[in-house]
């Protein structure tokens, strides 16, 4: 019998793959790990502990944030036929949708949606090319592409900054979409003054 | 922080700015996360940049609708607005369970009073909301009328980032095949538009998202497009024309085809042709032309060249192809693009 994947990196693959497909007509696998990363990110920022988030990140060679709980869940879609790869793109299926429709109302479950939602709609409210450039660029990532670290992600050192930004450009802390603007919007504007 | 960056990160946070505008109701968040994917829905069949007239989509805190009902109707076929000429399309999208209202050819100019719309607005490539009476300017930095509307911008953004990263230096593997000499550079392979098409539709499947990328494509006209691009659930196509300049040699080391500037206008007449026809038998669809030019052109060409100097090498990396003004269709037909060059560098001594 092959062992269960990690359920929290299941639903949250399943849940991302449906925004993602329904936002900007297929994703990329390696958007998963991305948006997964950046809901993490506001999870800690509504002042969760980091470990509630059930799994960590490490830096792929491409640059992506990268999750083996991810990886093993995205990989368990595909066999099951929830993932259909599309050449580049991958697209969500009908039994995938049927299948994520079936857990998000399940408790565990239903509590991650928030932050995973708010992560995704970013992509609604910031061209989608805007919010790309910007996750890559987040700071925590930018660090440890430059000094090829293989290490563990370390959320709790944006999630500082973040929360420094929100406040100063005067957003309510009960939200969670315009904190995840703000937040891009401000890689993207730090970006536009170092001219890169 | 610096006033001037908090200044910046808020100026382009429209949900924040509308926020702020309607005294930080919370519920603004959603219903402007509503409106904005609404909006680009609704570009799914509307090309902003084809379309003359003002467009306004609104929503009410409490419903209420703005506009004389009785005018207005129920609005579930995204077909009314595929080349639609209205003077004003105005749309009203609810918070209840109701089909959205639209209105052809009214006035929306009394909804901007109001203090519990929020509002976009579109019109000759301007764009912006309205919230409780605040005017929020919309910042585009794109090649695109639209922010919401961006399919044409990334094809636009994939054609020039194949000129920098797989052209400039041949650095496609499928388009190197391409030439007789791939130490030098000098000469194409005899008929290589195969080789190049097969190039460019790889690129493209791989950098879009939502397209079919279908090459040889057969719409009616005299020779079929060379490359079609189809965006499944937007109602766009572009059709694509490669022409490649430059001096060919057949298999046995022979010069063969060669063309120059004058290659250009034949493009420019099939991309109308193709633009045309599409238009007649597929009104249905928005449907863009370009006309992808890959320059391969060496001065000082002769039969057995081996080396390359610079100056003969990069004769013309920077001289644009000159067209004849009676052919210049981008410069008076809707969809139309300009035509991009793409200066493929030879391997100077």
């Amino acid at each position: 019998m092959s062992k269960q994947v990690t359920p929290e990196a299941f639903f949250d693959s399943l849940s991302l793959a449906h925004k993602l497909d329904n936002f900007l007509d297929g994703f990329k696998l390696e958007e998963i790990h991305l948006f997964s990363y950046f809901s993490s990110i506001l999870f800690l920022y509504r002042k969760n502990p980091v470990s509630d988030w059930r799994y960590r990140f490490t830096i792929s060679e491409t640059g992506y944030p990268f999750s083996e709980a991810i990886f093993e869940a995205v990989t368990r879609h595909q066999q099951n036929g929830l993932f259909e790869d599309d050449g580049t793109f991958n697209k969500i299926t009908a039994r995938g949708a049927d299948e994520f429709n079936k857990f998000k109302v399940l408790p565990t479950f239903s509590k991650r949606e928030e932050y995973l939602t708010a992560a995704c709609t970013t992509s609604i409210l910031v061209p989608y090319s805007q919010t790309l450039r910007a996750l890559l660029s987040d700071p925590e990532i930018a660090k440890a592409k430059e000094i090829n670290n293989k290490s563990w992600l370390e959320q709790s050192n944006i999630y500082q900054k973040f929360d420094e930004i929100s406040k100063e450009v005067g957003v309510s802390a009960d939200d969670l979409i315009i904190p995840a603007v703000t937040w891009i919007n401000f890689i993207n504007e730090q970006e536009r003054i170092e001219g890169k | 922080m610096s006033d001037q960056l908090v200044n910046n990160i808020r100026k382009e946070n429209y949900a924040l700015q509308i926020y702020t505008a309607m005294n930080n109701n919370p519920d603004v968040i959603k219903i402007t996360t509503e409106l904005i994917s609404f909006v680009q829905d609704v570009y799914r069949s509307l090309e902003p940049d084809h379309f003359e007239g003002q467009l306004v989509i609104y929503t009410t805190l409490d419903d209420s609708i703005l506009l004389d009902e009785p005018q207005g109707s129920g609005f579930f076929d995204r077909n009314l607005l595929i080349n639609s000429d209205c003077k004003f399309l105005v749309i009203q999208l609810f918070q209840t369970d109701r089909l959205p209202l639209i209105w052809e050819n009214v006035n929306p100019e009394n909804i901007f009073d109001s203090d519990k719309a929020i509002i976009y607005s579109y019109k000759d490539c301007e764009e912006f909301f309205v919230a409780n009476k605040t005017k929020i300017d919309i910042i585009n930095r794109f090649d695109s009328a639209s922010i919401y509307a961006l399919q044409y911008h990334y094809l636009s953004e994939a054609l020039l980032k194949y000129k920098a990263e797989k052209i400039r230096y041949s650095s496609c593997t499928i388009f190197r095949k391409s030439w007789f000499d791939t130490a030098t550079r000098i000469y194409f392979k005899q008929r290589p538009e195969e080789i190049m098409q097969e190039s460019l539709s790889e690129f493209l499947d791989s950098s879009l998202r939502g397209v079919d990328v279908v090459r040889e494509y057969n719409n009616g006209a005299s020779k079929p497009v060379d490359i079609r691009v189809y965006w499944k659930e937007a109602n766009r196509a572009a059709m694509l024309e490669l022409k490649w300049l430059g001096q060919s040699k057949d298999g046995e080391g022979n010069l063969s085809t060669a063309y120059a500037n004058g290659r250009g206008n034949d493009g420019l007449d099939q991309v109308k042709e193709y633009m045309d026809l599409e238009n007649q038998d597929t009104p249905s669809c928005i449907t863009k032309g370009y006309l992808v030019i890959i320059d391969g052109r060496r001065s000082g060409v002769a039969a057995n060249l081996t080396t390359i100097d610079v100056a003969n090498g990069m004769h013309y990396r920077n001289q644009e192809v000159t067209f004849n003004p009676a052919k210049k269709f981008y410069d008076t037909m809707t969809g139309f693009e300009n035509p991009i060059r793409m200066f493929a560098e030879p391997i100077c001594n």
